[in-house]
């Protein structure tokens, strides 16, 4: 495990050597800020929609606010995460670095195991970075605790998803832009997927809802964290760091 | 040290190395040479645990390259490419080579590595700003961290001036005195005739010469007959000949060719041809292979 680690720290490194990083965290914070004021807004309104009606039923804050606040990540974690991983092995191929991983006593499982856990300790540090969001609904409305958390619960799954399926594409390429834009579109066609299952008819419907990783997450983000989800997650995360794994070993006989 | 028995490796419909075997004992320093395409850099990958062989097989250091994980701890490689993060800074570059390869690498062994490169004092210093000679060294340095007992070297002074080369070649000559297996691939002639004592030419993915670097300035004297009646009658005039292979016999290059053409030529005297360098004797293997060839 210990040269699990040491891939995984040099990798969580480069991203704060290297503009990428910084890039990635400021737009991640900036437009999380952006759907906080957003999803504020929206909460205000409906707040003083309420307060002005008479009959007006006490506004649900989880609806109004934490719901559609979390839902947006999603959609900003399909941009941010392809981009986080399109060099992990692509970049190392295009500039010979690769040579020193495979020259060394590291089995590809490792090797993969580190990339993963480099990245994923990266978006552990943009999800950190958010954390006074959730103090400021907490100070100023009356949210559920066990909502705000599955829902960051949610979005970790999803970006450790993304980011198994970011890994995967990079290893297949030796272009970090095609290893962005192939996850990318692929996300884009799972996310697109997950939002146009009501058109389809039943039998579709329940295999997409199967199938797409938003329908697992929304439930996690209402606070329903079943069994099911999980295993999801974790089998997705796993299926596709196998392949990733088989990729790489793959690489020795081509 | 390094044993390979017909190993052969394609690439598609490309052959890039046909069945090669040969054998490297402990300490010593090999060169491999050849055309661009002749199959070194592949050879020296294969040996290196990173590409799979598609036949035959090798053993560096007893281990089966098969077992690619285990030979990277006997194994240093530096391939044609310097394998950097150029974002990374030289020490903390090293300290992760070592961290990867599971060995401890204290301030003391980095100083001592980096100074014995002509590192010393740039462990800050990132990589991607270097000059290509000191990347080369950086690189170097990497494939050293972990003392290796074999070094695979593919164009180890590429880029550098010609007073680093010979700091290399000093490098390079301490370490096989140490005890360390090296083989390195170059297109500097000079630079085999300088570090090492025996060379391997490749051509089209065959091996077409395994020798002495001396023996490649010689004169060469080939007999299709009794071999043993033929290198009796040539060290009576040539004291000093040698014989390489079964009726192939290598003569000082100041003989004279005259006299052993008249000894030998009862012996089936097949080649009597001078070389005078090893770029002579390289250049004959292979540019002479391709002319037959057409």
């Amino acid at each position: 495990m210990r040269g699990v680690f040491t891939i995984a720290r040099r990798e969580f490194g480069a991203y704060f050597s290297t503009p990428l990083g910084w890039i990635c965290l400021g737009a991640w914070l900036l437009i999380t800020g952006f759907f906080f004021g957003w999803s504020m807004d929206l909460y205000s309104a409906v707040s003083l929609q309420t307060a002005s009606s008479p009959f007006g039923d006490p506004i649900d804050v989880d609806a109004y606010l934490v719901a559609p606040f979390f839902g947006n990540w999603a959609v900003v974690l399909i941009f941010l995460c392809p981009a986080l991983t399109m060099r992990l092995f692509s970049e190392d191929r295009r500039s010979g670095a690769y040579a020193l991983l495979a020259a060394s006593p590291m089995r590809s499982v490792q090797i993969v195991l580190g990339k993963y856990l480099g990245a994923l300790g990266f978006v552990l540090v943009a999800l950190l970075c958010t954390l006074h969001y959730p103090f400021l609904i907490l100070r100023w409305a009356n949210p559920d605790g066990g909502i705000l958390l599955s829902s960051y619960l949610a979005i970790f799954f999803l970006a450790a998803s993304f980011l198994a399926l970011g890994l995967l594409m990079s290893s297949l390429s030796s272009s970090p832009v095609v290893a962005l834009l192939s996850s990318f579109s692929i996300l884009l066609v799972l996310w697109i997927m997950g939002i146009g299952e009501g058109a389809l008819d039943a039998g579709w419907r329940d295999w997409i809802a199967d199938v797409s990783m938003l329908p697992h997450a929304q439930g996690m983000m209402r606070g329903l964290l079943k069994s099911a989800d999980w295993m999801y997650f974790f089998s997705l995360i796993a299926v596709l760091l196998f392949a990733t794994v088989q990729r790489v070993e793959m690489e020795r006989w081509q | 040290m390094i044993r390979v028995e017909a190993l052969t490796r394609r690439f598609g419909r490309l052959h890039a190395v046909h069945p090669l075997s040969f054998s490297i004992a402990q300490g010593e320093v090999v060169g491999l040479l050849g055309l661009n395409g002749a199959g070194k850099s592949t050879t020296l990958r294969m040996l290196s645990g990173i590409l799979a062989p598609h036949g035959g097989c090798a053993w560096v250091g007893g281990v089966p390259i098969s077992e690619g994980p285990r030979l990277g701890r006997i194994v240093g490689y530096l391939p044609e490419r310097p394998p950097l993060y150029s974002e990374m800074r030289i020490g903390a570059y090293l300290r992760f080579s070592a961290g990867i390869r599971g060995v401890s690498f204290s301030k003391a062994k980095q100083a001592g590595l980096m100074g014995r490169l002509g590192l010393e004092g740039m462990e800050d210093r990132i990589i991607g700003r270097l000059s290509k000679g000191f990347q080369q060294r950086v690189g170097l340095a990497q494939a050293l961290v972990h003392a290796p007992q074999v070094l695979i070297l593919d164009e180890p002074t590429s880029g550098l001036d010609p007073a680093q080369r010979l700091e290399i070649r000093k490098l390079l000559r301490d370490l096989s005195q140490s005890g360390c297996t090296l083989i390195l691939s170059t297109h500097l002639l000079e630079e085999v005739e300088a570090t090492c004592e025996r060379v391997l030419v490749l051509h089209k993915g065959r091996l077409v010469a395994d020798e002495a670097v001396q023996a490649a300035s010689a004169v060469r004297v080939r007999v299709s007959g009794d071999a043993q009646a033929a290198y009796e009658a040539l060290v009576r005039i040539v004291p000093s000949a040698v014989e390489v292979a079964p009726g192939c016999f290598h003569c000082p290059l100041d003989t004279e060719r005259g006299p052993v053409a008249s000894a030998l030529i009862p012996f089936g005297l097949e080649g009597l041809q001078t070389y005078n360098s090893l770029q002579d004797r390289f250049l004959k293997l292979t540019l002479g292979a391709e002319e037959s060839a057409q």
